[in-house]
């Protein structure tokens, strides 16, 4: 219903602080930044080297937990216990974070590079190419992708960290795109961008100075979707036992936590804290997601006042 | 304030004092300040003015309709001698469609897509009259058709196999189901051919000549409104600044807004340059000291900057704010 | 049927197949694409279980040639492919010599029962949360408790899985650990059975649909609120019609239709995420068979389950498909 008077009263309205300050993206940066940080600042201040094998007392409580007959007493040296294989968990979790992360942040960062690139391209150039690409991605999209991974993972064992991301790429891409392109589509007919072809400016121009800052919300968006999406897959993928052997993951300590009963003997902290660092890390770029959607679509905004 | 242009007709509507604000972060937009104005029964008012100038906003109002951030702040709406404005939530829809029914703007977007022609009409006969037989909603969905020119199978269509100009009329057609006494026509010819405008204009016309149901159109076409309208009122910057006869306007229009407007209209007779004339509306969020036109004004005073004129009948059924037309 | 042109119907059976063979190549390109061999990988995992293999040599290349390995690789992708459109995928490497299809077929109707009422139940119940908070006249605290609600959806749902076995089976002793069933109970229709089935089959329900059902609850929302603010609700509301039939006719059944779309798109990873909860919960479907498939190295195995999850979701997505012309009437009109 808005006219063209009335949608730029609104993108004015739109670039106001208030929008930036919301809520939610600053809880999930919050959350966001202390996983990231626990990873980043912890080796400085606990010594990493516990996270190997056998280098503390095996089967520890964490200290909240107290006393149990089943288990050895807890120690001030190890906060958050340790498990089977005599790792410390603190140590452990410092240690496979950043690994996890790094993961998809990688994926996401080629799948929605990737997905910019295809969904500009669709958008803007149309006709076959499109079709081409609207085709494919729908394709991908449906396609279990945890099911084709694991049939990847299976076969060869030794994925490492690069590799893996590689593949996640692979079956992110479709989802920016299809956003992107979906955006571009609807931006093309508007007014300020047929302006800009009409002045003859070049494809280019037109892209990053006419589309992309009003995509930059969507791109975020997309991007912390994507990230959150393959720690996802890769922490599935490592709880089966797929994952990299020869660095610490979040989701391979959930593996040997389950390989080792470690539910039915009751010694939750060895699943527990991985699935609680993972737990922080989703809420937070959920949260993250949520807030740039809100901003990018002001009546999300609006809906909850009313 | 329009007075009454023909003394024997009886005030159907009417608006008094209305204030509409649209509260955003950075102050209270003021959409309608004041706002007089009146609609006799079986009459055709038109409202005019430019994008923006809060007519839209005046017209939902009576409706009870405006969206927030917006508010109607002051005023009395008064049809019947109840005031619209003091009816609970409940009461109200029940008044809507029933005694005022909305011809909206952009018909294009304004009917359900997944609902056929024959349950959107239906949708009013249930819930106002309780008509629930397939046959009767059918009877009476062709026979509304029929009214406004079209044949009784666009019933079992659905609006996006509809062309715009059949889609408005479907909307006039729904309108008039429940026989109501006022419709608001928003902006009932925008966006349609010339030729489809006409058509639209005429079924209005006929709706009012063979019904006898008032129809306040809401336009920035003068010259729809020197076809259609008995009575016009000028609208500018949330206030009423002249309103007349429509023969009486055009010939003898004395505010110089009006005037611009009607010089504006494109002449079939003589070339002349388009004619358009520079500046903005004023800020909606202050309110001038002066008149409102001031300061786009060629013919302004020295007292035009800081003192308001109000509404004076200039001649028998003329009333316009301006000092130079005293 | 209306909306349903021959091309139309055409157009999405060439999707289906499409996506077939787009997985099934992609299954088969990239492993090969990966370093190491699997059959030298494979023997040699062997060996690792098994203590010294005699003959190593010999029986690597009989392998290689039992499988096809040995063969150049558009004439192993064209067998694979080949072995795939027959249905016959082969024989089990670890329980030889068990068909995989025969393994398949014991345990998808686990698999349907629990995955199928899964996402349904998650599917509605999020759709009428979303619903409900974008409806404006819903009251505060019950609009509070469904976004708080909202939360569980950043936890995946075998987590969520491992935390409700903690809880109600360690913890408490209510629900039993895992499995499908009581091995004490005769399978068959009777009372005894059915009971322990549902008994088990609670937690890896209540894990997927408590995570899931978030995802659909926001789009409904969003989708709610997109559609609250299109012209037609404005007219809806001046005709006076009552707040239900507004709510009902014009909000939900506009707002609909791209959660199909959504519901389509996302169950790839549905079948994707119940893979991991019948691990976690030894629940004997198919999820549960293809981790069996990993730890045996049973690569027959894996790809006709692979195989079997690809055909049934991209079914299920040209099922929708065809079923979305008849609820929205402008698909016909679409121009490509």
């Amino acid at each position: 219903m808005a006219t063209d008077s009335k949608g730029s009263v609104q993108k004015k309205l739109g670039t106001m602080r208030s929008p930036l300050l919301n809520a939610k993206l600053i809880a999930g940066l919050l959350f966001a930044g202390c996983v990231a940080a626990a990873g980043l600042i912890g080796p400085l201040f606990w010594n990493a080297n516990l996270s190997r094998v056998a280098s503390s007392p095996p089967n520890l409580p964490p200290l909240l937990a107290g006393a149990s007959p089943d288990f050895p007493a807890p120690s001030v040296d190890h906060p958050l216990g340790t498990e089977s294989n005599g790792r410390d968990m603190l140590a452990l979790l410092i240690a496979a974070t950043p690994n996890s992360l790094r993961v998809g942040l990688l994926a996401a960062a080629l799948g929605v590079g990737l997905g910019i690139l295809l969904g500009f391209t669709a958008g803007f150039v149309g006709g076959w190419v499109d079709n081409v690409i609207r085709v494919l991605s729908d394709s991908i999209m449906t396609i279990p992708s945890l099911a084709v991974l694991i049939v990847v993972s299976a076969y060869v064992r030794q994925v490492n960290l690069e590799n893996m991301a590689l593949i996640l790429a692979l079956f992110a891409w479709p989802g920016p795109t299809r956003l992107i392109r979906a955006q571009v589509l609807s931006m093309r007919e508007r007014g300020y961008v047929r302006m800009a072809v009409l002045s003859c400016a070049s494809p280019f121009d037109i892209m990053f100075k006419e589309l992309m800052p009003n995509l930059l919300p969507y791109l975020a968006a997309s991007f912390t979707g994507g990230v959150s999406g393959s720690i996802l897959a890769a922490a599935g993928l490592e709880s089966l036992g797929l994952g990299p052997t020869r660095v610490p993951t979040l989701g391979m300590t959930i593996f040997y936590a389950i390989r080792a009963s470690a539910i039915i003997r009751g010694m939750w902290w060895w699943w527990g804290f991985p699935i609680l660092m993972l737990v922080l890390i989703f809420v937070g770029l959920f949260l993250i997601t949520i807030g740039l959607d809100e901003i990018a679509n002001p009546r999300l905004r609006k809906a909850k006042t009313a | 304030m329009t007075g009454p242009a023909a003394s024997n007709h009886e005030v159907l509507l009417d608006i008094q004092e209305l204030r509409v604000d649209y509260e955003t972060p950075r102050g209270a937009i003021h959409a309608c300040s004041g706002v007089n104005l009146s609609v006799c029964k079986g009459e055709i008012v038109g409202l005019v003015g430019e994008s923006g100038c809060g007519k839209t906003t005046a017209a939902m109002s009576v409706l009870r309709l405006v969206q927030p951030p917006g508010r109607i702040a002051e005023g009395r709406i008064m049809i019947g001698g109840t005031d619209l404005l003091s009816l609970d939530e409940e009461d109200m829809r029940r008044r809507r469609w029933r005694d005022i029914s909305l011809v909206p703007q952009g018909a294009m977007n304004s009917l359900n897509p997944l609902l056929r022609i024959s349950a959107q009409i239906g949708d009013v006969l249930r819930t106002h009259q309780g008509v629930r037989s397939r046959a009767a909603v059918g009877d009476r969905t062709a026979r509304l058709l029929g009214l406004v020119g079209l044949p009784a199978r666009v019933a079992s269509l659905f609006p996006h196999e509809l062309s715009g100009g059949m889609k408005q009329r479907v909307c006039i057609a729904m309108a008039i189901a429940l026989d109501p006494s006022l419709i608001i026509a928003d902006e009932p010819t925008s966006a349609l051919d010339v030729i489809v405008q006409r058509v639209v204009a005429q079924t209005l016309r006929d709706i009012r000549d063979r019904l006898g149901i008032a129809i306040l159109v809401i336009t920035h076409d003068m010259a729809l409104i020197a076809q259609l309208a008995d009575r016009v009122a000028v609208m500018y910057a949330g206030k009423i600044v002249e309103s007349a006869g429509t023969a009486d306007l055009f010939a003898h229009a004395c505010h110089p807004y009006t005037r611009l407007l009607i010089d504006a209209i494109p002449s079939i007779r003589k070339r002349k340059p388009p004619a358009s004339f520079g500046g903005l509306m004023p800020d909606a969020r202050a309110t001038p000291a002066g008149c409102v036109f001031s300061s786009r004004c060629t013919c302004a005073l020295e007292c035009c900057a800081s003192s308001s004129p109000s509404p004076r009948e200039v001649a028998h059924g003329h009333i316009a704010s301006c000092h130079l037309c005293q | 049927m209306r909306g349903l042109t021959k091309e139309y119907v055409v157009k999405r059976l060439g999707m289906f197949v499409l996506t077939v063979w787009l997985g099934m190549t992609l299954i088969f390109i990239i492993p090969r694409l990966m370093p190491g061999d699997p059959t030298t990988a494979m023997i040699t995992r062997m060996a690792a279980q098994a203590g010294r293999i005699e003959n190593s040599a010999e029986l690597i290349a009989a392998w290689r040639s039992h499988f096809g390995l040995d063969k150049s690789l558009p004439v192993q992708y064209l067998s694979f492919m080949r072995g795939a459109f027959t249905m016959d995928l082969g024989y089990s490497l670890a329980y030889f010599p068990t068909k995989v299809t025969d393994m398949i077929g014991r345990c998808i109707p686990w698999t349907i029962g629990l995955l199928v009422m899964a996402t349904v139940m998650s599917f509605v119940l999020g759709t009428i949360i979303g619903a409900l908070l974008a409806w404006q006249r819903t009251p505060r605290i019950p609009r509070m408790l469904l976004s708080a609600s909202l939360i569980f959806t950043s936890i995946p749902s075998f987590m969520m899985g491992i935390l409700l076995l903690y809880l109600f089976s360690f913890g408490l002793h209510a629900l039993p650990f895992g499995g499908g069933y009581d091995r004490a109970a005769l399978p068959g229709w009777n009372g005894p059975f059915i009971a322990s089935v549902l008994q088990h089959g609670i937690l890896p329900a209540l894990a997927i649909v408590v995570c899931t059902m978030g995802h659909w609850a926001l789009g409904m929302r969003g989708m709610m609120i997109t559609t609250q603010g299109e012209d037609y609700m404005v007219l809806a509301e001046a005709k006076g019609l009552s707040p239900g039939r507004i709510f009902f006719s014009y909000e939900m059944r506009n707002a609909m239709l791209p959660q199909f779309t959504a519901l389509a798109l996302s169950l790839g990873t549905i079948a994707g995420g119940s893979v991991i909860v019948e691990y976690i919960f030894t629940y004997p479907g198919i999820g549960y068979l293809l981790y069996m498939g990993i730890v045996n190295n049973d690569y027959a195995l894996i790809q006709g389950i692979v195989f079997v999850l690809i055909v049934s979701v991209a079914l299920a997505v040209l099922i929708i498909d065809l079923i979305y012309p008849c609820i929205d009437p402008r698909i016909t009109y679409q121009r490509k």
